[in-house]
């Protein structure tokens, strides 16, 4: 069952209206588990196939249980020494050898997100707090939650647990009106606007040869890269939307996964915005102890903000490498871990030179603003080629676009981004001085409008919903 | 009233309001959608030269264009046939094929260059260098009135007269049974009905050109179409061998018909062909669907052969070209349900092969080059 899905959406709230037939806990917590087997389910072959997703689910569960009994930091490494081998296993990266990896096919839908919930449990568990409320039927709850399996959002357990047990969100008119303008966009960013950004960018990659005109194929170029980032945003945002809207009937509320990340003005302030929770997971688990460390190691104040630089680098290469097993997610790794270490660096090198107001003052100059902001379009839609790509299709692009027209198309990015999200954040600014813009009267008529597009669409295309990206991680 | 407190209320007229915003704007985007497909894909089906008994006018030219095609221009001769030249005697040498049948005979919204008997003609013309004059002499008719125009097609003495037949052609039965004779008397206009709700509902659906171009991409999908068809009941009987009481009856009418045309060929030896076009759901089983346990889309192309063999008609089989070919769908207008030219290519082909396999020695005289 794909999300977003009309068939989803009818499970879902169907579920929604069982849910909240009862305030018990227990009732509230059993339909939520038959729930998310249920929807676990539909990805199974057969009952062999399910068997090592269970497997990594039930290491986790010992590792809580181990650790509240026995808390060490040996078994603490243990533990996660055998999450982090049992995962990239099952994920079959291409250090693990090929004759100790499984040779049948099974469940691994969701499995990266699966991964960090367990991952987030394993490192907590001796913190009392967390761990004593970790119960069985909790446990498969909140790493199975079906909302969020196939893609996350990867929200932390004390926040699902309080959710879940101790305060019941309130579900009322307000509440389903806004969940339901969050399915809507989101079905409407997923059915419409990411298949029609994708077939345009297939469009243009068909259509770029060799004997087109330098100024044409520099604009295929341009289209070819600029466009992935948009559709990968409607493609992921739409899905975040979806589950976030269809939560909300389940009186949860998924933490945001993205937060208008165009319109950032630097690379670190795009991955606070893109990807929210697994950037905020990395940060927690690896960018703060990477720097902790060094400041613990070495003490010379003057060298802190480097080591800054240098956990950055290590976080954003992990978000990039998590991505696949391929060289070219490494690269890719590599490409944002030093965007946005480079980005560090020259925040650092130009509070020295022009002292920390000076560069503040810099910082608000609309032009630079505007520049800065194109610039970091034009990073994270280059560093993607590397994420939708391959060698081999890369190469055929340097040698159909050749070098000048390489070069022109990544500045019309540039150019073009820039002057684009500058209008983008002036209307931004221009409709919130409009409240009726966001009225309840003006989301009725959207809504009423998105829908009936999409059920056109779903109609006319008459095939199956369009699959979410992150559903391969 | 406030929406940050604690209980939150919908004010009451909102309960009236957020409805009527829905609805309203689900009205204004149905019309700007319509609107919108009326100026994207124009649509003409005057018919200017159609009139009673549902034959064309003499001399007349029509110009019609379907949602999904190209404009095309009708032209019909002094008989008011649509056909290569004038409907008089042909030059000594030439062939002459006249066609009996509704609109895929003549090719209703496809040029008429690309109409089957005009492919046919030219592939027989190039196998045996023989030019071939045709006359469509079909019109929108059920199969009393085709049949009832044998007499008029053997005035223009072909050397080969065919009938086209399509599952639209049978569905629909002739008032009162066959009776050719009864066909061609004029009758007078029905009365002028006012819809009711549903039925001006059920118009409207039926005339938007929003729902036919929605239809149009639908249709492309073959599995989806098929699904959706084989649930038509009556109208996919034809599918579901053995063929239903109602599909045998409409067979019966139709060995009637080959049966009253074949005779009045006999005595001049005039050989009748009979062509039969597959509709898209048949083609889609043909091309790309594997059919579902109980179908067989092959069951009426059957019992359509074996009425000509009982007649002594040759039979050309449409669906035959479809069992070649990926995205049957390409091949018809979707929506409206023709074939359009690429469909009448494949009927012109299949067409040719068969009168060139059994050909009167009127047609092609020589050896095939």
């Amino acid at each position: 069952m794909n999300a977003p899905s009309f068939q989803f959406l009818g499970f879902a709230l169907a579920g929604a209206v069982l849910f909240n037939l009862s305030a018990a806990l227990a009732w509230r917590r059993l339909v939520l588990l038959a729930l998310n087997l249920a929807f676990f389910a539909t990805f199974m072959s057969g009952f062999v196939g399910v068997l090592p997703f269970a497997g990594f689910l039930l290491t986790g569960y010992v590792a809580v249980l181990a650790q509240r009994k026995y808390p060490s930091r040996g078994l603490f490494l243990l533990f996660l020494v055998i999450t982090l081998l049992e995962f990239f296993w099952l994920k079959r990266y291409s250090f693990i050898p090929s004759p100790l990896t499984l040779h049948f096919l099974y469940v691994t839908i969701g499995l990266s997100y699966v991964f960090f919930r367990v991952l987030h449990l394993v490192i907590e568990a001796r913190s009392n707090n967390v761990t004593a409320a970790v119960s069985p039927l909790s446990y498969i709850n909140y790493t199975l939650h079906f909302p969020a399996l196939i893609s996350g959002p990867i929200q932390l357990f004390p926040d699902y647990h309080r959710m879940e047990s101790e305060e019941r969100l309130p579900l009322d008119i307000f509440v389903v009106g806004e969940a339901a303008w969050r399915v809507a966009i989101g079905f409407f960013k997923v059915v419409i606007l990411s298949v029609a950004l994708i077939k345009v960018q297939q469009s243009c990659i068909a259509a770029l040869t060799p004997d087109l005109p330098f100024a044409t194929k520099t604009l295929y170029g341009a289209l070819i890269g600029a466009i992935y980032p948009l559709f990968l945003y409607a493609n992921f945002s739409g899905y975040t939307d979806f589950v976030i809207g269809i939560a909300r009937l389940y009186r949860f509320e998924l933490p945001e996964n993205f937060n208008n990340p165009f319109v950032s003005e630097n690379f670190i302030a795009f991955w606070s915005r893109w990807h929210i929770t697994l950037s905020n997971w990395l940060k927690t688990y690896v960018y703060t102890p990477v720097l902790l460390t060094c400041m613990r190691r070495v003490t010379a104040r003057w060298a802190e903000p480097y080591f800054a630089v240098l956990a950055y680098f290590v976080t954003f290469f992990l978000v990039g490498a998590w991505h696949g097993q391929t060289s070219m997610f490494l690269f890719f790794g590599v490409l944002q871990g030093g965007g946005v270490a480079m980005n560090k660096l020259y925040q650092i090198v130009m509070a020295q030179r022009l002292s920390r107001s000076g560069y503040r003052k810099l910082g608000e100059r609309p032009l630079y603003r505007a520049l800065s902001r194109g610039l970091t379009f034009t990073w994270f839609a280059f560093t993607l080629l590397w994420f939708w790509s391959s060698w081999t299709a890369l190469g055929g692009f340097i040698r159909i676009l050749g070098g000048a027209a390489l070069v022109a198309a990544w500045a019309l990015v540039f150019l073009t981004s820039s002057l684009v999200l500058a209008g983008l954040v002036w209307s931004q600014s221009a409709a919130a001085r409009h409240p009726t813009l966001g009225s309840r009267y003006v989301r009725t008529a959207q809504v009423t409008v998105m829908t009936l597009l999409v059920l056109i669409s779903v109609l006319i295309v008459g095939g199956p919903a369009p699959d979410i990206v992150y559903k391969n991680f | 009233m406030s929406e940050d407190g604690a209980r939150r209320t919908l004010p009451r007229r909102d309960w009236l309001l957020l409805p009527l915003v829905a609805v309203v704007t689900a009205a204004l985007f149905l019309i700007i959608v319509e609107g919108g497909s009326r100026l994207v894909w124009p649509e003409s089906k005057d018919e200017v030269c159609a009139y009673n008994p549902l034959r064309p006018k003499p001399n007349c030219v029509s110009r019609d264009k379907a949602a999904e095609g190209p404009w095309v221009e009708a032209r019909f001769n002094e008989c008011g046939y649509r056909g290569t030249g004038s409907c008089g005697a042909v030059n000594a040498g030439t062939a002459r094929l006249a066609v009996l049948g509704s609109s895929t005979s003549w090719g209703y919204l496809v040029p008429f260059d690309d109409v089957w008997s005009m492919q046919a003609a030219r592939e027989i013309t190039a196998k045996c260098g023989r030019p071939i004059d045709v006359q469509s002499l079909g019109g929108f008719g059920d199969l009393s009135l085709i049949a009832a125009r044998t007499p008029e097609a053997l005035a223009l003495h072909p050397q080969l007269v065919a009938l086209v037949v399509a599952p639209f052609d049978l569905f629909k039965l002739p008032d009162g049974g066959f009776n050719p004779a009864h066909a061609l008397i004029p009758r007078p206009d029905p009365p002028t009905v006012h819809p009711g709700l549903m039925e001006w509902a059920k118009n409207f659906m039926t005339d938007s050109r929003a729902v036919e171009i929605a239809q149009h991409y639908i249709f492309g999908n073959p599995d989806t179409y098929v699904a959706t068809y084989l649930h038509y009941g009556d109208r996919a009987a034809f599918l579901r061998p053995p063929m239903s009481e109602a599909w045998q009856e409409r067979l019966d009418v139709l060995d009637e018909a080959v049966g009253y045309i074949t005779a009045r060929l006999a005595p001049t030896g005039t050989p009748l062909l009979l062509v039969y076009a597959p509709p898209l759901v048949q083609a889609d089983l043909l091309a790309d669907v594997k059919p579902a346990p109980g179908v067989d889309p092959e069951a009426i192309d059957r019992a359509i052969a074996q009425i000509a063999k009982r007649h002594g008609a040759l039979f050309a089989d449409g669906g035959d070209g479809f069992r070649s070919v990926r995205n049957a769908s390409n091949y018809f207008y979707r929506a409206e349900g023709h074939l359009n030219s690429a469909g009448q290519t494949l009927l012109g082909r299949t067409a040719a092969n068969v009168i060139l396999a059994d050909a009167p020695s009127g047609f092609c005289p020589g050896p095939a080059q």
